[in-house]
């Protein structure tokens, strides 16, 4: 694995600064983690991140903590997963705590509203600035554009369960990568 | 019920394929209908608290729930109950990988599944798109916000942070 070392304890703080600060859940996460692993402590390249992300959810279970465990064992060992969970399932942990014995009534505070909606407006942003980057470094060739786009609409238009559109949509740019190829 | 909450959380961590959203018909299903733990009323004030909070939505919800029906105790049962299965999970998959790996060269799946996985991101990006950005303040406070994240890089956490702080003044402000 390429990249510099990292200990168990740097991969909590490193989760747990992801769960705190991110409203919307497992896919909002993605860029937050992103740019920690990738961009700021270089700890692992792009694509080997692509790599934890995309088999965090090729099984069951919350993505975050999926991937924390994926990133934990690969960088630190045993140790290292535990370090990561807990680092991801703390502060939500407390914070759902508090609410749920302090402020029952959390969701109708308008500040909270308002927090809540003008968030999920920077978590749709930075998930689209995450797509763009994406795209940009891994379509090379526009036969794929068709093949992400068709997948993207089944399941945010036709609501098809994400992990077979994952598989099937691998299937197709498996071949048709190589049958591009063979020309 | 501390074990009843354990295992419906469990089985639910165990089935839920595709992070929180799909989870939570599993979770709806475990407590509203199965268990009859809470009416779909009571869930659906939890699941909106859930959502509106930091971190992973099924681990606020398990917490949450969890919480409500047995205390502290319950909470952590719940959430231990929703992690655990990701440890077996997680196990087979990188076994299995490894396997496959002396097999065939998985560097050519792994392509293809990097190529997959964005159209998951997309979509999620769409289905939050959708959903938050419906307004005039939305559109601007989104339009605002790329420039900014393009133009000064920050850390995507202010991104968060200040939209959603755009979004308190806002409503707080304007449009009450």
């Amino acid at each position: 694995m390429a990249g510099v070392a990292v200990n168990s304890f740097k991969l909590f703080k490193i989760f747990l600064k992801v769960s705190t600060f991110t409203i919307g859940g497992g896919y909002a996460m993605i860029p937050v983690i992103k740019e920690f692993i990738v961009d700021k402590y270089k700890i692992l390249k792009e694509e080997e991140f692509m790599d934890v992300i995309v088999t965090a959810q090729t099984v069951p279970g919350v993505i975050a903590v999926n991937t924390a465990m994926i990133l934990g064992s690969r960088l630190a060992g045993f140790r290292g997963s535990l370090a990561a969970v807990m680092g991801s399932i703390l502060s939500p942990f407390l914070i759902i705590l508090v609410i749920a014995s302090y402020f029952a009534d959390f969701a109708d505070y308008p500040a909270v509203q308002g927090f809540f909606m003008g968030a999920r407006v920077g978590v749709t942003v930075i998930l689209a600035n995450l797509s763009l980057q994406l795209i940009r470094k891994n379509v090379t060739k526009y036969f794929l554009l068709p093949i992400i786009a068709a997948g993207t609409i089944a399941i945010a238009i036709f609501n098809l369960s994400s992990i077979w559109i994952l598989l099937l949509s691998s299937v197709v740019v498996f071949f048709a990568s190589k049958g591009y190829r063979r020309k | 019920m501390i074990i009843e909450l354990f295992w419906a959380f469990f089985k639910i961590g165990f089935l839920a394929f595709g992070g929180g959203y799909g989870a939570l018909s599993l979770i709806q299903d475990q407590i509203v209908n199965v268990n009859k733990w809470l009416s779909l009323e009571e869930f659906l004030s939890l699941i909106a608290i859930s959502q509106m909070t930091p971190g992973p939505i099924a681990i606020n919800s398990a917490t949450f729930i969890g919480y409500r029906l047995s205390g502290v105790a319950g909470s952590i049962s719940s959430t231990i109950g929703v992690v655990l299965p990701s440890v077996f999970w997680i196990f087979l998959i990188l076994k299995l990988l490894n396997l496959l790996s002396r097999w065939i060269d998985t560097s050519e799946v792994f392509n293809a599944l990097r190529i997959s996985v964005i159209a998951l991101i997309l979509a999620a990006t769409l289905r939050i798109g959708i959903q938050s950005i419906n307004s005039l303040f939305t559109v601007f406070t989104a339009l605002v916000a790329f420039y900014l994240l393009h133009r000064f890089r920050p850390s995507v956490i202010w991104i968060v942070l200040g939209t959603g702080i755009a979004g308190t003044l806002w409503k707080i402000f304007v449009s009450t």
